[in-house]
């Protein structure tokens, strides 16, 4: 086996001098993640919320709020170690612990995902198809789901074959959808002022209270930046350093993402439709409109590509032991036959996809608050990476049959700080909650509890090593 | 760091997996030794005051504009 070759799949630290990317290389690794059409699809929900005017604002402070936070969490530590995301979070909730996060944080948006860029897949080809045609579209048309599939079933084709096939589509279809949004703002702009587009009406406005429905939109965008937290460690750990695996985040995750989310908030209002494959099919005339619709939908296979490749790599990471036998083709059709069954199993998944993200974020909070707490607060940025390779009782990150009970209580407690706050499903919230967010409330609990509760029961029995991080710093000081 | 990148060279050719257990080990423990001093392109003070800037920033904005 190459040591390089191992450290880049995870198995091992990757020493600085074998790390790819500088600042520009990150930022546009990022952008080519973020400019994708799930930002269609989070403009176009806000279009349920609030106005254009204020659509923008929620997208741009809510992007700065989530994508900063989930950069603390995640991406300074990878930066500076250069390991594994889940590998590195054995840190903080031990070994099996950590196993346990992956299947929920990961799986969980990654399938979800998968079926809802799936089904926009379909829903895109029937509007193309009902544009040339001429004729109504039909996004619930039972034949959407054989097109879904048929979605997934090319996405696993391009994982199987490897990182170099996604590369290559990354590379076309990034600088394309940067064209696509380009050409989009210009129709907007062709019959309308900009101030003519500030001032359109919403959709919908949930409640009557205005500063309730703005909260609403800034808690979607801070979710959508919560959202990168499975994802951006594995990239950050490419990264040459601390600082070039943080800062780009905001140019190619924040920037990035609120150019997507601009282009589905202002189409949605001004067509009439929050979904974006059916405002689409009226912009630029029968063919413009089709050919846009067609690139879109096969955008989306771009974005279930990188999504579907880094939760596979983590897969073998994480259970390594389980599927030593299977082959990579095999694991990634596996693993896609998870969305094609939770595709039937809730159907409705495209429509709640706001639901789906919001609720995602209780998770993503509350792990990004207890990630903070510990690798800043608690470990003062020093972790022993020879450890976090030792399975078994023997590595000082077994804390309690491999888990951190203290992280698993905080993040319990963050989820249901946020299910109490609001409610993603029907939008009730409490009184505070348009001061507080339920996101950053969940965050800032989750990570408060984890301190307390480690130096009340964590630290005090000698588990976690932290115990020689605190003696290091009195003796230096 | 030149000490350590030509270690890595070194260990580039195939080898068995406790080679390479052996020498993750070995770069495990070079970077603890190392990670006393400032690394480079390390965030520094300034830099966390000003996310901590952009977060007050950024909230308070939300609470204003609400």
């Amino acid at each position: 086996m190459d040591y390089t070759v191992e450290a880049e799949r995870g198995r091992a630290p990757l020493p600085p001098a074998k790390r790819l990317w500088g600042f520009w290389e990150y930022t546009w690794a990022n952008a080519a993640l973020a400019i994708a059409t799930w930002g269609f699809l989070i403009g176009g929900s806000l279009a349920l919320v609030v106005d254009v005017k204020h659509g923008l604002l929620a997208i741009v402070l809510g992007n700065v709020l989530g994508v900063l936070l989930v950069g603390l969490a995640v991406s300074i530590s990878a930066g500076k170690y250069g390991t594994e995301q889940y590998t590195f979070l054995r840190s903080v909730f031990g070994h099996n612990g950590s196993r346990m996060i992956y299947t929920i944080a990961m799986i969980l948006l990654t399938v979800g995902w998968l079926v809802v860029l799936g089904t926009m897949f379909g829903r895109s080809i029937d509007s193309a198809i009902s544009v040339v045609t001429d004729s109504e579209p039909d996004p619930n048309a039972p034949y959407i789901y054989v097109v879904t599939i048929l979605a997934i079933a090319l996405t696993a084709f391009i994982v199987a074959k490897g990182p170099t096939s996604i590369k290559v589509f990354n590379t076309i279809v990034a600088p394309a959808l940067i064209l696509v949004m380009g050409f989009m703002i210009w129709l907007f702009l062709t019959d309308s002022s900009l101030s003519d587009l500030l001032a359109l009406e919403p959709l919908s406005r949930p409640f009557d209270s205005n500063a309730v429905n703005f909260m609403i939109a800034v808690e979607i965008n801070i979710a959508a930046g919560f959202s990168w937290w499975p994802y951006i460690g594995n990239l950050s750990r490419i990264t040459k350093n601390e600082r070039t695996a943080f800062w780009p985040n905001m140019i190619g995750l924040g920037f990035a993402a609120s150019l997507g989310e601009a282009v589905g908030l202002v189409g949605a209002i001004k067509y009439g439709n929050a979904d974006p494959t059916q405002w689409m099919a009226e912009i630029g005339g029968v063919w413009l409109g089709a050919i846009v619709l067609v690139f879109i939908a096969f955008a989306n296979i771009t974005s279930m590509a990188n999504i579907l490749y880094t939760a596979v790599v983590g897969l073998r990471q994480m259970f390594g032991a389980w599927f030593a036998k299977v082959s990579w083709e095999w694991l990634v059709i596996g693993f896609c036959v998870v969305p094609v069954i939770v595709m039937f199993a809730i159907p409705g998944l495209y429509d709640g996809f706001m639901t789906f993200l919001v609720w995602t974020a209780a998770i993503y909070g509350a792990l990004t608050g207890i990630m903070i707490v510990d690798y800043f607060f608690l470990r003062r940025q020093h972790v022993d990476l020879k450890n976090l390779f030792i399975e078994g009782k023997s590595s000082i990150y077994y804390f309690t049959g491999g888990y951190n009970i203290a992280a698993l209580a905080a993040t319990l407690i963050g989820i249901a700080i946020f299910t109490l706050t609001f409610n993603p499903l029907t939008f009730e919230h409490t009184g505070y909650f348009r001061y507080t967010t339920a996101s950053l409330l969940a965050a800032l609990v989750a990570g408060l509890c984890y301190w307390v509760l480690s130096l009340l029961i964590i630290i005090p029995r000698g588990l976690g090593g932290y115990r020689a991080i605190l003696e290091k710093h009195t003796t230096r000081s | 760091m030149k000490h350590f990148n030509e270690e890595v060279e070194l260990s580039e050719s195939t080898m068995d997996l406790a080679a390479f257990e052996a020498e993750r080990d070995r770069v495990c423990e070079d970077f603890g030794n190392r990670e006393v001093a400032k690394q480079p392109g390390q965030l520094g003070r300034m830099e966390y005051l000003l996310v901590g800037f952009l977060l007050a920033v950024s909230f308070a904005l939300v609470l204003l504009i609400q």
